[in-house]
């Protein structure tokens, strides 16, 4: 049989009447689904948070300049991505790699800060007490309301000697019968504009309250039985941590995919670049669709999760 | 790419292959067998709802040493019915009927449908496949891991899925991810293959009607899939890290609150996700199945369809509205009027382009020469058979009349009607009357009809009872059949509307007509095997006479498929035309009946001929 | 999908052109968009602290900011700006696939008591 016919077309050369070769069409394609994927885990996010109860939903946990300078990192690749393709148009596989070489620091850069941040959260607590308590009565919580009379229902902060996942029933598994809390110096449930204040107003060493609570990082101790439940800022938390997880971790996966990709096209996959050329240049330009997606993604999450 | 050498190995050529063909065929042997193991599946299940209480024989000890506690002295504990029917509904529809008709015949059909020598992506092909299979034996192996395998319905509704003490659930879930990600493979590449690698001529408007089916189907997988994959994930996320996306504030189970959960998740929100896959997925069933009656249909009528356009466009008008009922799966979840009055408008509006596309089929048989032939028997008896299923849906779109009959039996009867003789039987359709060209050999045809009849006649008296019971007021889902519902049971004494006993007898009706169900298909896989090997040879390439693309290979096709390059002159079912009564150069003589008429169509690719150019375009 | 021309030939593949002007005319819209994206950050930043007085204000302007950068990628660095025809119908479809799970899994929690009061 002639070879000939055996040969699938288009695989290199632009189909006349759709303008595409097939890896494009099927990138786009894969594309679309991912929009759907996270179209779906948006909307689940949305969702919950509209379900979500009154003053239940935290606010200001998540480290913004930390998230905007990792935004601006992505932001980077992508543009590195999007010129050594350019440079592979003009022929110059030199000044691609240099640009690919950039792409893969920022994108190990964002993985790597990105841990940190998980790292930061693994090992901050909520404690949510049986009955609540008053700033009045263990001053050490004064960053935690505005008024020292009002309930405290949960307080947030280091718990002395747990680990990320360490759990209510853990540590009464160990023998723990009391908890110390080192509490943070404001509490979630202040509103955005609250926060704010109180943190000039600490820098300007202004508010009596916040200065307390700003000098003394203090433990408060609780009996076991004074607590309720326990957990440190991990999906177990609570709804908005369970997104948060969920959503950067799959689009961490994303970006470790893209990762894996352009390093295979610059080393084991560099060789195409001597027999097909066309080829290459088309794969490195499938590959940057994926990874503006995921740039995409990410300027998407940035704002949801950590502004709003 | 395709390989340059035609000596590959048996290994490359039989396991890791990457030629749609065989990977068509290799789907269909995996789901096929699947489809049988849910048939047991059932089989077992229907025997304990006749038998409540009763150890099941000759297999009852098997059963126990397999499953353990949960098959203690040989009976279906209430535990083992819903492993059982959990497992039954995801096989049947995850791991048997879609890779069946989207796997295994969109992959061996499109490209020859579409005149490509393969898919467009052929790794990407052998991807999917092995995905499939091992998706497909993860979900097996739940049966044996310890608490057995998923237990609440194919539809995993939490919070029961979240707080089931079995690994089996997060088993499910792994599966279904891996799964998902191999039907997006296999979609991707059929779209891509239809857009691109379309063989110069071969215009939308002159696609087989079975490609632009999968066309469809394909979109509605790469589509409604992910947002089932996002809910998975979130479902893991609930089962593994002990997070509350779909469990509630305040949940008390068994009296006891549960300890240790934020709550504030929504369980609301897994079946919207699940749904807007479910109802997407309902139609990745009957869609190829149109598609392959179709084919078949135009085929033994010796007609071009009737209506094709308007098939094409309800199909297109089907691929989008299905995207956008999904929630009349929800009507009893309380989600308010509001949005049911949307879901059930959309849905009374869904049915109209499946209407259209039957009722073209119907009158497509119209003034036709219609061979009876093993594979039209069953298109033919797909007709009414969908048409049941499609209209006992009609009052399940209704928000007031779904409120009495959700969660009966009626629904079983519904879905099963669409799916079981629908697109079971749109599968043995594809299978007979597509085996001739895959193998080079006719099925038996005698076989043939006593497997059709047969199967006709059972399944029709398994479906339509659940109908009737349904009605009658049967639930779904339960182990001892009813029992505890019905006037037998001793505290039931002069309740009205117990289950009386013609409605509880028809479970045995029904229990026996599965066994029949089962024996007639040992016809049908004694005539597969057995013709592979020695059934009678094809008489030429194109035995049925038969116009579209995959007839006009080699049989079977070789790697590659076409001998030369295909080029497309015609519409796909250019039959008993005026200008193609004479006598021509193109295919064999009919041999079916032997008086060797002359042959009346003309192939898609066969050069257009002095009298036919005269007719205007 | 696409145009339906006789096409009884085969189409012709289309020859490698390398425009230099042209990809460095792309390397300049590059880097403006590039401009841009870091100029939208820095205001989403910025909105943060100013505070407005609403929740959904915030949100409304973050989500403003977002599709805007978006758009700019999109465009831009996917080529979607002089994209193919199937590639935007496609995308279009999707859009209105991925709006209807949005829109219409969110409007079923307004008519359950005790839920979706942020926005009624
Ligand atoms: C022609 C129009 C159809 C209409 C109006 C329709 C309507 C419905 C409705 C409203 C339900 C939900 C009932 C309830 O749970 O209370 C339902 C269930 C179902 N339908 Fe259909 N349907 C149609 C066709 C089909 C087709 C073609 C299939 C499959 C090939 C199908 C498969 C199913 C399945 C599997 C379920 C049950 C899901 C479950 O709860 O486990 N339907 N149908
Ligand atoms: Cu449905």
């Amino acid at each position: 049989m002639n070879q000939a016919h055996a040969t699938i077309r288009y695989t290199t050369e632009i189909r006349e009447d759709t303008g595409l070769y097939n890896g494009k069409l099927g990138m786009w394609l894969f594309l679309a689904s991912e929009v759907m994927l996270f179209g779906a885990l948006f909307s689940a996010y949305v969702f919950l948070r509209l379900s979500a109860r009154d003053g239940e939903w935290p606010h200001g946990l998540l480290n913004i300049p930390i998230g905007a300078f990792n935004t601006l990192v992505l932001i980077t690749s992508s543009l590195t991505v999007a010129l050594s393709w350019t440079s592979l148009k003009m022929g110059d596989f030199q000044r691609y790699r240099r640009f690919q070489f950039v792409t893969l620091g920022c994108a190990t850069a964002f993985l790597g800060i990105k841990s940190w941040e998980y790292y930061d959260k693994f090992n901050h607590y909520e404690v949510w007490l049986e009955k609540p308590v008053t700033a009045k009565e263990h001053p050490q919580l004064a960053g935690h309301s505005t008024d020292p009379d009002a309930p405290i229902a949960s307080i947030i902060g280091h718990v002395e000697g747990a680990r990320p996942f360490t759990t209510l029933a853990s540590l009464e598994e160990a023998g723990a019968t009391t908890v110390t809390i080192h509490p943070d110096k404001f509490h979630y449930r202040l509103s955005a504009r609250q926060q704010a204040e109180r943190r000039k107003a600490e820098r300007s060493g202004e508010a009596e309250t916040a200065r307390i609570a700003a000098e003394s990082h203090e433990g408060v101790s609780f009996d076991v039985s004074q607590i309720d439940r326990l957990s440190a800022f991990v999906p177990r938390h609570g709804t908005f941590f369970a997104n948060y997880f969920t959503l950067t971790g799959l689009h961490a996966l994303h970006v470790i995919g893209g990762i894996l990709a352009f390093a295979f096209l610059l080393w084991p996959g560099a060789r195409m670049w001597r027999d097909d050329p066309e080829r290459y240049t088309n794969r490195v330009e499938v590959t940057g669709l994926f990874w503006h997606f995921i740039d995409l993604v990410w300027i998407f999450l940035f704002p949801i999760l950590y502004l709003l | 790419m395709t390989s340059d050498s035609h000596e590959l190995g048996f290994v490359r050529k039989y396991i890791f292959s990457v030629d749609h063909k065989m990977i068509g065929i290799q789907y269909g042997f995996t789901s096929l067998t699947f489809v049988f193991t849910g048939l047991i599946l059932m089989l077992l299940m229907r025997w304990q709802i006749a038998n409540p209480g009763e150890a099941v024989p000759i297999v009852g000890g098997l059963l126990e040493s397999l499953m353990g506690e949960p098959a203690s002295e040989g009976k279906i504990s209430a535990d083992l019915y819903n492993m059982f029917g959990a497992m039954h509904g995801t096989i049947m529809i995850f791991l048997g009927i879609v890779p069946l008709v989207f796997g295994a015949f969109g992959n061996y059909l499109v490209p020859l449908q579409v005149g490509a020598p393969d898919m467009a992506f052929p790794k990407l092909n052998m991807y999917s496949y092995w995905l499939y299979l091992i998706g497909g034996l993860i979900m097996l192996a739940s049966f044996v891991v310890p608490g057995g395998p998923a237990q609440a319905g194919w539809t995993s509704y939490p919070p029961l899925t979240t707080i089931i003490p079995t690994d089996g659930q997060t088993y499910w879930i792994l599966a279904m991810v891996i799964i998902i990600t191999s039907s997006l493979l296999g979609s991707i590449n059929i779209i891509v293959t239809v857009i691109q690698l379309r063989a110069p001529g071969l215009t939308w408007m002159r696609l087989p009607f079975f490609v632009w089916t999968e066309f469809v189907t394909a979109f509605l997988l790469l589509l409604a899939f992910p947002p089932l994959e996002a809910g998975s994930i979130l479902q893991l996320m609930d089962r593994l890290t002990g997070s509350s996306f779909f469990m509630p504030h305040d949940l008390v189970v068994s009296g006891r609150p549960l300890a240790d959960l934020s709550g504030g998740g929504s369980p609301l929100l897994w079946q919207h996700l699940f749904w807007f896959l479910g109802h997407p997925e309902v139609y990745v069933l009957i869609l190829p199945a149109m598609g392959i009656v179709t084919e078949v249909i135009a085929n033994n009528t010796r007609k071009p369809v009737w209506g094709y356009r308007a098939m094409v466009g309800s199909v297109l008008a089907i691929g989008f509205l299905s995207m956008v009922v999904w929630a009349h799966h929800m009507f009893m979840t309380g989600m308010g009027s509001r949005i049911s009055m949307f879901f059930q408008t959309t849905t009374t509006i869904i049915s109209i382009p499946s209407v259209i596309v039957m009722t073209c089929l119907l009158l497509s048989l119209w003034g036709g020469s219609i061979r009876f032939t093993v594979p039209m028997l069953f298109a033919i008896a797909f007709l009414p058979m969908f048409g049941v299923g499609g209209l006992t849906g009609i009052p399940l779109a209704f928000n007031s009349s779904d409120t009495a009959l959700h969660d009966s039996y009626y629904i079983i009867g519904h879905f099963h009607y669409v799916v079981a003789p629908g697109t079971i039987f749109a599968v043995f359709a594809g299978i007979y009357y597509w085996f001739p060209k895959a193998t080079g050999r006719h099925m038996n045809t005698v076989l043939g009809w006593v497997h059709f009849w047969g199967s006709l006649v059972c399944m029709n008296l398994i479906f339509f009872p659940m109908l009737v019971q349904g009605l009658a007021g049967m639930g779904r889902r339960m182990s001892d059949g009813g029992y505890n519902y019905s006037a037998a049971h001793p505290s039931n004494e002069g309740v009205i509307g117990a289950l009386s006993s013609t409605v509880m007898h028809l479970n045995t009706v029904i229990a026996w007509s599965v066994l029949a169900l089962m024996l007639f298909q040992l016809p049908f896989l004694f005539n597969f095997f057995y013709s592979i090997f020695a059934g009678r040879r094809v008489e030429s390439d194109n035995p049925w006479q038969a116009t579209t693309l995959e007839w006009q290979t080699p049989t079977p096709p070789p790697h590659g498929n076409f001998a030369q390059d295909v080029v497309v002159y015609r519409d796909p079912y250019a039959y008993s035309l005026a200008y193609a009564l004479q006598p021509s150069t193109s295919g064999a003589t009919w041999s079916g009946d032997g008086d060797g008429e002359a042959p009346d169509f003309e192939a898609q690719n066969q050069p257009v001929s002095g009298v036919e150019s005269t007719r205007s375009e | 999908m696409s145009s339906e021309g006789p096409a009884h030939t085969l189409p012709t593949p289309s020859a490698p052109t390398v425009d230099l002007h042209h990809v460095q005319l792309e390397q300049r819209r590059f880097l403006t968009v590039y401009a841009v994206l870091i100029f939208g950050t820095v205001l989403t930043v910025a909105m943060y602290y100013v505070h407005f007085e609403e929740m959904w204000q915030t949100v409304a302007v973050a989500l403003l900011i977002a599709a805007v950068k978006g758009a700019f990628v999109a465009a831009v660095f996917m080529h979607l700006w002089h994209g193919e025809r199937d590639v935007h119908k496609i995308l279009l479809y999707t859009g209105v696939v991925v709006a209807a799970l949005f829109g219409l899994s969110i409007f079923s929690i307004f008519n359950i008591p005790g839920s979706g009061h942020l926005l009624r």
